[in-house]
């Protein structure tokens, strides 16, 4: 049985700095569903390394260390069907999630679920088609009777609104 | 954001948006590249809108999972660690109960009737009855009775509870058992535990289930509905996964262990057991998981523990939750002690066998203990259960030892499958061949390993230099024909054809990656595995190279990776060699090499007098199935053994189904 005051922090960091490694396998290799598998290996190997850990370390370096290994032997595993960020990039990635201000994953999604409200049904029907379900910014053009370029062009800007949106809420949270 | 517009190049947010809509070329990928590494603002413009992407799918698929009814597992952001295997303990600090919204339906469907989805339908409006929740009579008349109905259900169960509650004291477990008892019944232990406390009653986050495992392991998992894929290792009660294809482990926090094997669709039901709908799973119960058995001696438990079993099962129904068992669609296969694979094929009847201990096969809803209802199973034995007759009743019933033996291997027992390919890079490097490791090596005039490359000349032995310290790799040596007959492996065989070389081998045989880090490109000519450039026509398939640098010999042990990877065996060598070229260096093809390929000491290749102007060539050698080692020589083309830069690029074993069988059963190394 490990020493509960160890495992707790364990549990506590894990949790915490969950976001910022979905966020970074998902910088890393740009597509969804392949993060979510790495990531889910990743808390594997991180589980399986918990007698490494040792209280008061900088848990989210070592654990981003770790994302990092296994995403370049997901791609490696891939035969290099896509590109990858080069070393450095990988490495500045890292420093810059290490040093970000990041919300607690339930508080983010807590306003990004009020912010979506907001967003108008058209809006909303297509980050769920494009954001939500993976459908490709091609296929929704498609599918919605619209050139890619105005997909794209509608997406970044529903992307823009809604960071915005979450940031005004989240510094409102912080305020009160 | 237009200020931060201005200081960024005009290309970078269609990139982005290329990024964020997973549309990025390569070459898209490299520009991008080159803005992030400059521009720390874009950096965080990009994780920013990256967050928010990942965000929006954690969302969607919660949605998604509220919409179908499903547990949290599923859906959200629900990251957090799984539990250890020794208990839930008080520190996990688990959700007190499970709200009794979510308890009523299990006590409502029939035992042996999978739980259908919620499906939500956008019927158009309906007028509505005096009995629905809409209408201002219905929602208070339902609030009534459904109260009613949860306190008459409570106290039933409370009572239930108690007596599995003293049970488990008695046996030493009450410690941790009153937290899982709210999910092992559905939420009956919650309930009861609701009513006995007032913080219990408030539960803190009523939309989370109790965890009661987590995935501790994982092979070649496909998803036939991505919208269960799991995004964490931890499991809550009524997660349910369905697998197409490859191996998943359940751990649950009891120590009992499911291998889930594509396609398959289960649900985890409780701490004590799941539901499975279709497909194959392997249960592996941890002793101690059945405390009337293994309180007693091994002689004697079992009979008692059948017996106590039964009668427990008599007494009620529910009891079944503190056994591990697994329902079917026709059966409830109790633990008996035991390790068991189950199967349910697609007209719902069950398959059961046992590969240790014993198990009870017990028709779906019978709950009295009829005779003929209720089998045992012990070590190596199978049942059916299926439906027959024009009433489509169920029938339990034993299979010969013939049939057992057949449904015997179809059940993964442990979790991993036999290689396909072994990287002898990975060997090399230390590993055991299914790996990517690299950047390591060995001195063929030692036997030892180096860490880092030594660009040192070093002398020959004249005599094969046995591994002690990697199973797979049988020895190294320095071929010189001054030596004479020159061991090449450990059962004694011997060669007596190398020429006369200057007896000097530099560096090491290293095993070096496909990519060339930056700072590893120098003018030191020494450095020549590095210096020889990319390498990439040694290297379609981009693994890397076996930098063999003249002279050098290396055995491999072909009956060793038999030995370790069960089921399958050595087919072929492959990779593609040549000289890489050091004209950079040295005059135009001043390097000169002569390459060997051994079998259990037999010549099965030779080339001479390779120069790197050849270019590169392929082997692709057959391996016997008795075959034991795999020698591989690089010797100086007689002219010295300076620029000799001999590479093997992406060498592998090629791996195939041997005779004795597949990977499943344990017992075998």
């Amino acid at each position: 049985m490990p020493d509960p005051a160890r495992y707790n922090e364990f549990v506590t960091l894990l949790q915490r700095h969950t976001g910022r490694l979905l966020n970074y396998l998902n910088a890393l290799l740009l597509n969804w569903d392949d993060a979510e598998d790495v990531f889910q290996e990743c808390c594997l190997v991180l589980w399986s390394r918990f007698d490494e850990f040792q209280s008061g370390t900088n848990f989210i370096a070592w654990a981003l260390r770790i994302a990092q290994h296994k995403a370049l032997d997901f791609k490696k595993a891939q035969a290099r069907r896509q590109a990858f960020f080069n070393r450095r990039l990988q490495d500045l990635l890292i420093a810059e999630l290490a040093d970000m201000r990041h919300p607690a994953d339930d508080e983010g999604l807590a306003a990004l679920a009020d912010c979506i409200e907001k967003l108008s049904e058209g809006d909303r029907r297509l980050i769920q088609l494009c954001y939500g379900e993976g459908v490709r910014v091609r296929e929704a053009a498609v599918q919605l009777g619209r050139s890619p370029q105005s997909v794209h062009n509608s997406l970044r800007r529903i992307r823009l609104v809604l960071l915005g949106c979450i940031e005004r809420a989240l510094n409102q949270e912080q305020r009160r | 954001m237009n200020q931060e517009q201005t200081k960024l190049p005009d290309d970078f947010w269609p990139l982005l948006d290329a990024a964020c809509d997973g549309e990025l070329s390569s070459t898209q990928m490299a520009e991008l590249e080159t803005i992030l590494e400059r521009s720390p603002l874009a950096r965080r413009i990009f994780l920013d809108h990256i967050r928010l992407r990942t965000q929006i799918r954690l969302w969607w698929k919660g949605e998604r999972s509220r919409a179908a009814g499903l547990s949290k597992i599923t859906s959200g952001p629900d990251t957090s660690p799984p539990a250890p295997i020794e208990t839930a303990s008080a520190e996990m600090q688990l959700p007190a109960s499970a709200p009794p919204a979510q308890v009523l339906p299990d006590y409502d469907l029939p035992w042996e009737k999978p739980r259908p989805k919620v499906v939500i339908e956008t019927s158009p409006p309906t007028p509505i009855p005096w009995y629905s929740v809409n209408s201002p009579i219905g929602l208070p008349l339902i609030a009534y009775t459904l109260g009613a109905l949860i306190m008459l259900i409570a106290i039933g169960i409370g009572a239930v509870v108690q007596i599995t509650h003293n049970y488990e004291i008695a046996t030493g477990q009450a410690a941790t058992s009153e937290d899982e008892s709210g999910g092992s019944g559905g939420g009956g232990g919650g309930l009861s535990g609701a009513l006995a406390t007032d913080e219990k009653a408030k539960p803190k986050k009523q939309e989370e289930a109790p965890v009661v495992g987590h995935i501790s392991g994982m092979v070649s998992c496909r998803w036939a509905d991505p919208s269960l894929k799991p995004i964490a290792p931890r499991i809550r009660q009524g997660a349910k996964f369905a697998l197409a294809s490859g191996l998943m482990e359940i751990t649950y926090t009891t120590g009992a262990k499911v291998i889930l094997q594509g396609p398959c669709t289960y649900e985890v039901e409780s701490p004590s057991g799941g539901y499975l709908t279709l497909g194959k799973l392997t249960a592996r119960v941890a002793s101690g998981q059945w405390p009337a058995a293994s309180a007693k001696s091994p002689a004697t438990n079992l009979k008692s523990a059948i017996r106590n079993h039964k009668s427990e099962i008599s007494k009620s129904p529910n009891l079944q939750i503190s056994k591990f068992a697994i329902r079917t669609p026709t059966a409830i296969i109790t633990d008996l002690g035991t390790e068991f694979g189950v199967e349910v094929d697609e007209d719902r009847n069950t398959f059961s066998h046992v590969f240790q201990g014993h198990v009870e096969v017990r028709l779906a809803g019978d709950v009295s203990g009829e005779a003929g209802r209720v089998i045992v199973l012990g070590a190596n034995q199978s049942a059916r259960v299926e439906r027959s007759g024009e009433e489509g009743k169920p029938r339990v019933m034993k299979l010969d030892a013939s049939e057992a033996a057949a449904y015997a291997a179809k059940f993964a027992r442990r979790l991993h499958e036999p290689p396909k390919v072994l990287d002898l890079l990975d060997i090399v490097a230390g590993g055991d061949g299914t790996g990517n490791r690299r950047e390591r090596g060995i001195d063929p005039s030692s036997g030892l390993t180096d860490s880092t490359f030594k660009p040192e000349h070093r002398r020959s032995s004249f005599r094969f230099l046995p591994i002690g310290w990697h199973r797979l790799i049988d020895g190294v040596f320095v071929p010189d024909g001054r030596a004479g007959s020159l061991q090449l492996d450990s059962a004694g065989h011997t060669y007596d054809g190398f020429p006369e070389t200057s007896g000097k081998v530099f560096g090491g045989i290293w095993a070096r990656a496909a990519e060339l880090r930056s700072e590893e490109h120098n003018q030191d000519a020494q450095y020549w595995i590095y210096v020889m450039g990319e390498g990439k026509q040694f290297m379609p398939e981009g693994r890397g190279l076996l930098c063999l640098h003249a002279n050098a010999g290396i055995t491999f042990s072909l009956e060793a990776i038999r030995k370790t990877f069960f089921g399958v065996r050595p087919a072929r060598f492959r990779a593609t060699a040549g000289l890489a070229d050091a004209g950079r260096f040295e005059p135009r093809d001043f390097g000169l090499a002569d390459f060997w390929i051994f079998v259990d000491g037999r010549l099965e290749f030779q080339r001479q007098h390779i120069r790197p102007s050849d270019g590169p060539f392929s082997i692709d050698l057959e391996l016997a199935a008795g075959d034991k080692f795999l020698t591989i020589v690089c010797s100086d083309g007689g002219n010295g053994y300076f620029s000799d830069w001999f590479v093997l690029g992406d060498p592998i074993l090629e791996m195939v189904p041997s005779k004795e069988g597949g990977n499943l059963d344990p017992a075998k190394p």
